[in-house]
């Protein structure tokens, strides 16, 4: 079928949405030219936002009716590039905001796909409850880009991410058609095919709804704060509170130098400046037995070489020390007009090792990486902050980055932790999962989206993919 | 190629690319072969076709194991108990406890995506692996996830193989999160006088202020002849604390102020997995956490109606109820099977015949596109649906 011209199909779907929602200027493009990453510009044929999921639906079905790719956008926060349409229409779903329903008794939130987690926090606490996953961006992200990136944060040590917390959705394939995965209530059998669904990134389709688990407060929250002299021993002792069996809720690393951008902005946390790394642990859960916890943690921080550790004695010390780490992006985004935040995962007994091999790195390419994570998971976040319009700069960062990517695979580590493949890390996919992998990857994409319309050209190389129309079988051996 | 066949039809590779191998040859001669571990829960599911076995059984061992990073690689055909052993030696556990005995492998128990009552603190299968390496009906190998605790690089056919039954080909290796082992680990139970309060004292039980390793509801006679609480035919309610010694020690102080409160021999949760053992018939049902008394009230009807004896058990936390028999009645499952709308049953087992007409998971339009991609002809584990 042929494709309507891009008039006539920007009408049809006004008639759908109304005028003022289907955008086709390029000055108005404009704002969907990227994502929360720099170095990547993409832009939409046109851009069209449902209020509802009527309108969704109706626009999809008209898109595979006319066999038109488009990419799915939550609130564009994204960080791996993967909400980008090249010449395609983008599908804005963060009008579709609606709270469906909160069951505190099942601990259950339905939401539509552009409630904001935010949003969704506020409106579970009313209940004393709340959902675990707390990317960074939670303020703007919505719900429906969590899933589809298997979004974290830094409580995801111990609760863990977004499909550990999603029981349903309720899905929009591409095709038009809709498809109930998992169930909200008991226990389901036959394939994962919600697991399958979270994180694939927009290319197997659109959640209408989902339905996501919901915890109880913890009734006690501890957070220390320890400071060391050297990038080394905090690794060191991260490593130690991994081993020693406690759980804490939240385990973050920032190096001294993201310290001291943080302090020197309106961010500042009160961390020691003159340190060469901070560790910011949250501890969390019954009263009983927690206190126990807190000073067997300052005790393993002391032990490896911490000079002091800070205790929060208030909700008012606790909220501004997480401030210091919640920030300090915000803080590194002020030190030049570009930053890349880079997202990787390593064994956590490699993250001494590994940070020791990130700063050579950058001695190398005479860049300065921070480093601010989630150290308890291993997930490194080396950014940088530089300026693109100078080619060199630009250059040796992307080098440098490349260089800490496949030092990160080579350590038995993984290219995205939470941030997602998208554009962005597609090219280290064959450095980390063999051409059969590659192969059987696109082949489940197929069999959401056979006519590969949404989202292309994302997650998986293409060529990993010529296998698709042909039989394994029917290769050369 | 490393096959051993101890019986004619069973074949028992040793390597990766051994499995790889007979799927292969079986994918180019369109023969069904049947996944197995160890074979210790072969009558589980819907009967399959095959004329030969694919046993996982001598696939076994750990490939690697970094206590400090908390992650263990181990073969498909390792035992539960040879994971067991291997983790304790370092203080830790792998937290999965599934029906059956320990010489179970972790393979199956991946592919059945079976858990326990432990599912309360630690989740299930699809919660707790990081990574595996598969065979596909095609005769490939796939190796999706990783060994690191946190990915989400490429589509994830580690959840798809989760809970598969084979059906998509055999795990060969997976990797695993592992938890430390509480200092202190300590079982309580809960005697429920009158089951019109099991509502309230569920929902006090879930509070907040209390953090369970497990919480599972027996039935009076299950709970005497398994030796959970006084024996005197109350339904218990089991309880899980695992911790420090001053977590332990509050907790109780909390759980005392609630309820009557008993010392419980921890093997009981060895001899719950074991429950089933010379079943006929097992079911679980569930739906609505907040309707579980209410779902066990109307089953308990259901039972004492017929006269069948049948031990139930219960998850607290994901509104399941198991229920287990030696007798297999027709009638009897018929009725527990007719269910409200929000509820759902799955068939842990039954007599073979009984399997003709059931619903197929593993049916549908998604689920059958899924099947045609990774095992277009049918070749693992073929079920009665399949052949139709």
């Amino acid at each position: 079928m042929t494709a309507p011209a891009p008039a006539s199909l920007a009408a049809t779907l006004a008639a759908i949405v109304g005028d003022r929602r289907v955008l086709e200027r390029p000055s108005a493009l404009v704002a969907y030219e990227s994502d929360g990453l720099p170095g990547y510009r993409q832009t939409p044929s046109l851009a069209v936002f449902p209020g509802t999921r009527a309108e969704l639906v109706a626009v999809v079905r008209l898109l595979a009716r006319e066999g038109i790719p488009f990419v799915p956008r939550g609130a564009g926060t994204g960080l791996s590039g993967g909400s980008l349409a090249d010449g395609t229409v983008l599908i804005g779903l963060n009008r579709l905001t609606r709270i469906v329903s909160i069951d505190p008794v099942n601990r259950i939130a339905t939401v539509e796909p552009g409630v904001v987690n935010a949003t969704l926090q506020k409106a579970a606490a009313l209940h004393g409850l709340h959902y675990a996953p707390d990317p960074s961006s939670q303020s703007a992200c919505t719900i429906g880009g969590n899933v589809a990136e298997n979004a974290g944060g830094p409580h995801c040590l111990k609760y863990g991410v977004t499909l550990n917390h999603t029981v349903a959705c309720t899905v929009l394939l591409p095709n038009g058609e809709i498809v109930e995965l998992g169930a909200p209530h008991g226990e389901s059998d036959g394939y994962d095919l919600l697991g399958a669904f979270i994180g694939s990134e927009g290319c197997f389709g659109i959640a209408l709804d989902c339905t996501v688990r919901l915890l109880p407060d913890a009734p006690r929250v501890r957070t220390l704060l320890a400071d060391f002299m050297s990038l080394h021993e905090a690794a060191l002792a991260t490593s130690a509170i991994i081993a020693s069996g406690i759980l804490p809720a939240a385990l973050e690393m920032m190096d001294g130098a993201a310290v001291r951008l943080v302090e020197a902005s309106v961010y500042a946390a009160g961390y020691p400046t003159d340190c060469e790394a901070v560790l910011l642990v949250d501890l969390d859960g019954v009263i009983d037995g927690l206190e126990e916890d807190v000073q067997a943690v300052a005790d393993l921080c002391r032990t490896h070489g911490a000079r002091q550790v800070r205790i929060a004695g208030d909700a008012v010390e606790r909220t501004l020390l997480w401030q210091g780490r919640k920030k300090a992006f915000g803080a590194m985004g002020r030190a030049a007009p570009h930053l890349v935040l880079q997202d990787a995962v390593v064994p956590r007994t490699r993250l001494p090792a590994v940070l020791q091999q990130i700063a050579a790195i950058g001695a190398r390419h005479r860049l300065a990486v921070w480093n601010i994570f989630h150290a308890g998971d291993g997930n490194l976040h080396p950014s940088v902050s530089y300026d693109a319009a100078d080619a060199d700069e630009a250059q040796r960062v992307h080098d440098c980055m490349t260089e800490i990517m496949h030092v990160c695979i080579a350590e038995g580590g993984t290219i995205t932790g939470e941030h997602g493949v998208g554009l962005d890390k597609i090219d280290y996919m064959p450095a980390l999962f063999d051409g059969d992998t590659l192969a059987a990857m696109c082949r489940l994409r197929d069999v959401f989206d056979p006519e590969h319309r949404a989202n292309r050209g994302k997650v998986v190389p293409v060529h990993s993919c010529r296998e698709w129309h042909q039989a394994p079988s029917a290769r050369p051996a | 190629m490393t096959v051993t066949s101890p019986l004619p039809e069973t074949l028992l590779p040793a390597t990766t690319d051994a499995v790889r191998e007979i799927v292969a040859d079986a994918h180019r001669r369109a023969e069904p072969v049947r996944i197995t571990g160890a074979g210790t829960w072969r009558d589980a599911g819907a009967p399959v076709h095959a004329s030969r076995t694919l046993s996982l059984a001598a696939l076994s061992g750990i490939i690697a194991y970094v206590p400090g990073d908390l992650t263990i690689t181990a073969w498909a055909g390792t035992t539960m108990a040879e994971l067991s052993q291997a983790t304790a030696a370092h203080g830790q556990w792998l937290g999965l406890d599934p029906a059956g005995d320990r010489h179970g492998t972790i393979g199956a128990t991946v592919a059945t995506a079976s858990s326990g009552p432990l599912s309360h603190a630690f989740g299930t299968p699809r919660d707790l692996v990081l990574g595996l390496e598969a065979v596909t009906g095609y005769g490939e190998v796939v190796r999706p996830g990783g060994r690191v605790v946190k990915n989400v690089a490429g589509f994830d056919l580690v959840r798809l193989y989760t809970g598969a039954w084979g059906t998509l080909g055999p795990i060969t290796a997976l990797t695993l999160r592992l938890r430390a082992v509480p200092v202190h680990d300590v079982t309580l139970a809960i005697p429920v006088d009158d089951p019109s309060l099991l509502a309230s004292r569920l929902t006090a039980l879930r509070s907040p202020t209390l953090s369970l390793l497990a919480l599972e509801w027996l039935d009076g006679a299950t709970a005497r002849r398994l030796g959970a609480g006084d024996g005197d035919g109350r339904d218990v309610v089991l309880v899980r604390l695992g911790g420090n010694a001053a977590f332990v020690s509050g907790q109780r102080a909390v759980l005392a102020a609630l309820a009557d409160v008993q010392g419980c021999d921890p093997a009981i949760w060895g001899r719950i997995a074991t429950l089933d053992a010379d079943a006929a018939l097992v079911l679980r049902i569930s739906g609505d956490v907040g309707a579980l008394p209410a779902r066990i009230a109307r089953l308990r009807t259901l039972c004492a109606e017929t006269g069948t004896p049948l031990a139930m058990q219960a998850r607290v936390h994901r509104g399941i109820v198991r229920l287990v028999s030696t007798d297999a009645n027709h009638s009897l499952c018929h009725a527990l099977r007719t269910l409200p709308n929000d509820e759902r049953c799955i068939v842990e087992r039954q007599p073979a015949a009984w399997w003709s007409g059931e619903r197929d998971p593993f049916a549908g339009p998604l689920p059958s596109r899924i099947r045609a991609a990774f095992d277009p002809a049918i070749i693992c584990n073929r079920r009665r649906a399949d052949d139709a």
